[in-house]
């Protein structure tokens, strides 16, 4: 029995986009590296080695990939059914100060208490969630402002809970700001030594699977599919669209706030304010450039932990400025935002009117 | 308390700050007629606002600087334009890659012309003059 490998043409042009924006995008990246000065060759390999070149390096790699995958899960959840919750970056700020102080202040045996900063974490993420979804529900507020909004002020306030929380006031040492250690039993283990990748990749594996499977194989995630897919039709075909947006909502401040969680437990070990530059908007262009696919953003995530130990390393060896990788990226997401099967279906027509054009003036 | 919020040093840093959200905001009021929600009006003020400083720099007149800033500000524009209207994509996601791409672009650029990567002050950077108050707060208005 002979399988028939077919590629559909939308296929065809997917892996075009993709490798087409590769390409374009190493060119621009050595462009910019040459106009600085150094030499492409020399970054590019500074890259590879500060990514996969040692056990060390694969560890940076996976400490930085983990909050990348979760919050690339949280933006699915949420990009997936049309919502857009921007506001990823303020939920993991909570979920991370109630994670924090759930681990210096309680004290159980270790298999309980990592479980429960998580769960914590969740929860205050999936509080601060709330505020956005009920204003939309109520008063109809953009969700896209507010949450954009409420990130500066999750940023700011869980700075101020800090400061409230531990009785400082402003003429402490800016080193000194953070809630105290969480104790041994809620950190994770280590699983490369001497670098701060821990077990929170399993984890982060472990919610991209629980998500694929909910949307594949049950009636729930089915439902939040169509919601995203067309309205009309799943309201006409019977979805309750006020629960099943609130529990969209939740479901992606409950994720943002684990992913906050698992910062804390794993790599800090305290809360310091201000800890995570764009990790938010990390997750959010992951999703974008993986379609919405979990098991896609896994992938995107392991490819963005490796530029991102890739241009610590680059920044060390060939003083290239890091910020080049982020523009980078900012320019991969905007490549692959580009739709090429409209373009495409345009061409066709602009090439069937000058047939037709042809054909008749010949008749 | 009350006194600090009315003062006039209060009512003039609103005024110096509002100025730059009231620009984009009124640039955004365009495109919102158009129906486009563009979120990615950071990154036009971002690199208008260096190009700006880099135009003032090079020829030490703040209208210049005003040029180059505009045309800084039509060209991002014109990116995000081709981008949504040309090639049909979201303009949430392009927004939101335009304001990181613009961050990262200009603090690069800071950095290879002017080689520093704080902040950049020089005196050959002129700006327009402050608005002069002609009258002190107990005769205010006079």
């Amino acid at each position: 029995m002979k399988i028939k490998w077919k590629l559909t043409l939308s296929a065809k042009l997917e892996i075009l986009k993709y490798v087409a924006a590769v390409i374009l995008v190493m060119a621009i990246g050595a462009l910019i590296i040459l106009s600085q000065g150094n030499s492409p060759v020399e970054a590019f390999r500074a890259m590879v080695v500060g990514s996969v070149g040692s056990p060390g390096a694969i560890g940076t790699t996976i400490r930085w990939a983990t909050p990348s995958i979760i919050t690339g899960i949280a933006a699915v959840v949420a990009f997936k059914s049309g919502i857009w919750n921007c506001g990823i970056e303020g939920q993991m700020y909570f979920g991370a100060f109630a994670a924090a102080i759930a681990g210096s202040a309680l004290s159980l045996p270790r298999f309980l208490h990592i479980p429960v900063c998580l769960l914590i974490g969740g929860l205050a993420g999936m509080a601060f969630a709330f505020i956005p979804a009920i204003l939309k529900l109520k008063l109809n507020v953009n969700e896209l402002i507010c949450t954009l909004m409420l990130n500066y002020a999750a940023n700011l306030f869980t700075e101020y809970l800090v400061f409230k929380y531990m009785g400082f006031d402003a003429s402490e040492l800016a080193d000194a700001i953070a809630t105290p250690d969480m104790l041994p039993t809620a950190r994770l283990s280590v699983i490369i030594p001497k670098t701060s990748a821990t077990t929170a990749f399993f984890f982060a594996i472990g919610i991209a699977v629980v998500i694929h499977l909910l949307y594949r194989y049950t009636v729930e995630g089915y439902e939040l599919k169509q919601v995203g897919e067309n309205l009309r039709f799943s309201r006409y075909g019977g979805v309750n669209y006020k629960r099943t947006f609130i529990m969209i909502f939740l479901l992606s401040g409950f994720i943002s706030g684990v992913c906050g969680g698992t910062e804390m437990t794993g790599a800090f070990g305290k809360f310091r304010p201000a800890f995570a530059l764009n990790l938010g908007w990390d997750g959010v262009m992951i999703a974008s450039i993986a379609k919405n696919n979990p098991l896609a953003v896994v992938l995107i995530s392991i490819v963005w932990g490796m530029l991102k130990a890739g241009s610590f390393q680059m920044e060390r060896t060939t003083s290239t400025n890091r910020l080049v990788v982020m523009v980078l990226q900012s320019v991969f997401v905007l490549l692959v935002a580009i739709d090429y099967e409209a373009l495409y279906g345009r061409l066709k027509e602009k090439r069937q009117i000058r047939r037709l054009r042809v054909q008749r003036e010949e008749a | 308390m009350l006194q600090l919020l009315f003062s006039v040093s209060t009512l003039s840093a609103m005024v110096r700050m509002s100025a730059p959200i009231a620009f984009a905001a009124v640039g955004s009021a365009y495109g919102h007629k158009a129906k486009i929600f563009n979120i990615g009006l950071e990154s036009y003020v971002l690199t208008s606002a260096f190009f700006a400083t880099w135009g003032s720099y090079l020829f030490e007149s703040p209208f210049m600087g005003l040029l180059f800033g505009i045309a800084a500000g039509i060209v991002m524009s014109a990116v995000f334009g081709i981008f949504v209207l040309h090639f049909k994509s979201d303009p949430i996601v392009i927004g939101i890659a335009m304001n990181l791409s613009a961050w990262g672009f200009t603090t690069l650029l800071m950095y290879n012309i002017f080689h520093t990567r704080g902040s950049v002050m020089d005196p050959r950077i002129k700006s327009f003059g402050t608005v002069k108050r002609r009258c002190s707060p107990p005769a205010f208005p006079c």
